[in-house]
């Protein structure tokens, strides 16, 4: 991905970015007005979206009227096909067919075209601008973390898909994706996590039996609302510490577009 | 560096709808402004023109003195005045400006000299002037003024002279005298 074009300029007018996280036929639009690099406005609403494959009147009706007397307008949208990774740029084949984003200077979030396209099919009446992985979103905390001396587990969770990493400070041992499923979905809290969590370590523990590997720690980015008397029933649940740290996605979207969009990674 | 998969859409502060509105706004505001500015040159390209017309028209009569009478001289004079005070403005036509005030002061001096020569109980009634001719009209107090003081000064200047007396309604003398160069030419018969 080249420098972004936006100009220094362009921060004197009001400037819209909108970001949109489709799932169970809901859709959360979180929308911030800037101005003189400075936050005027801010605006959430929840719709109803039955068609995963389209954003329904209502959403573009809503967009549209938030955008009347801004003079550009971002829209951001999280990429929640099964289909993405998260990898050591030198790891990676490169393809025509999939698309990159070089979030680090090592590492790389990656998807097929087809899915790019496909998003932007979606937002097709608004225009698409900006793309993310759930894995982009994560890795931007897991930054936070770098010196943390333990490996660790993140964890990034929404409801209907959850993205997975270990790192031991700044290296990466293992990513993997999980689109969640529908009984889970239904379950409580607590079950959800429980399920996920273990899926997750023993899918690592599967995968690097033969290293001899232990993991210390599982932190957990989390976009659902949970109660600290959950947390702390999962937290005994586990024999190693878990930790977690509460995310709104879309919020976090709609800061990573300010930072690509004025160019200020 | 860029956390998104696909890199945002140049956005144009004008949105091609807008342009629609604009480009008319803009278009007739040039046009106000345009036929303004040509309505300025045009008066003031008039306001300069006026001058030098008149003075073509002047400058043409000079040498051309021969057909056309000119009546009134003083009076035209100083309309020429008021006409090279404004010619004076244009850097154009200053060397027009040099030559016309030097044709105008030879003028003078010749009108001044003729002027000068007639007596002073001779009172003029017409004084038409022209390259090679003078036709003086007047009334005077005695018969003989203009045999004695006038007529030794027109023939000096003139070679042909040809001149009528009169007794006007107030029972006063009066003269009337054509003066003209009169090249010679010689005339053969058969």
């Amino acid at each position: 991905m080249g420098a972004m074009m936006s100009s220094w300029k362009q921060k004197y007018f009001s400037n819209i970015f909108f970001s949109i996280v489709l799932e169970d036929h809901l859709c959360c639009v979180f929308g911030r007005v800037f101005q003189k690099g400075k936050v005027v406005k801010t605006f959430r609403r929840v719709f109803k979206n039955q068609d995963k494959n389209s954003l329904e009147k209502p959403i573009i009706k809503y967009i549209n009227s938030k955008s009347l007397g801004c003079a550009f307008r971002y829209v951001s949208f999280l990429l929640s096909s099964k289909e993405q990774g998260f990898a050591k740029k030198e790891k990676l084949a490169l393809s025509d067919e999939v698309m990159l984003a070089n979030i680090d200077k090592e590492y790389v979030v990656f998807t097929p075209n087809l899915n790019v396209e496909q998003s932007k099919l979606t937002c097709k009446k608004i225009g698409l601008d900006l793309l993310y992985s759930p894995f982009a979103l994560m890795y931007d905390r897991v930054k936070n973390h770098y010196e943390n001396k333990n490996i660790c587990l993140y964890m990034y969770v929404h409801k209907s898909c959850i993205s997975v990493m270990v790192f031991k400070q700044k290296e990466l041992f293992e990513s993997f994706f999980w689109l969640t499923s529908i009984d889970m979905k239904s379950t409580n809290e607590y079950d959800f996590f429980y399920f996920y969590i273990n899926k997750s370590m023993d899918k690592f523990y599967n995968l690097w039996s033969n290293k001899n590997i232990i993991l210390d720690e599982v932190m957990i980015c989390n976009n659902i609302f949970l109660d600290e008397e959950a947390q702390e029933d999962i937290k005994n649940s586990f024999a190693i510490d878990v930790n977690f740290e509460s995310v709104d996605t879309l919020e976090l979207m709609c800061d990573l577009a300010v930072r690509d969009v004025f160019n200020e990674l | 560096m860029s956390y998104s998969l696909i890199e945002p859409k140049i956005k144009p502060l004008f949105s091609n709808f807008t342009k629609l509105f604009l480009i008319p706004i803009f278009l007739s505001i040039f046009s106000i402004i345009g036929i303004d500015e040509y309505l300025h040159v045009k008066t003031n390209l008039k306001s300069t023109n006026i001058p030098n017309l008149t003075q073509q028209i002047d400058i043409k009569k000079v040498p051309e003195k021969k057909d056309s009478q000119v009546k009134k001289p003083i009076q035209q004079e100083s309309t020429k005045k008021v006409n090279l005070a404004q010619v004076e403005q244009n850097p154009a036509n200053k060397q027009l400006l040099v030559n016309i005030s030097k044709s105008n002061q030879v003028l003078r001096n010749e009108l001044k000299g003729i002027f000068d020569a007639i007596p002073k109980d001779i009172i003029l009634l017409k004084a038409v002037f022209d390259r090679n001719s003078l036709v003086l009209k007047g009334l005077m107090p005695a018969f003989d003024t203009y045999n004695s003081s006038l007529l030794p000064f027109l023939k000096s200047k003139y070679n042909y002279n040809k001149s009528s007396f009169f007794i006007d309604q107030d029972l006063r003398y009066g003269f009337d005298s054509s003066s003209e160069i009169l090249e010679e030419v010689e005339v053969y018969e058969n």
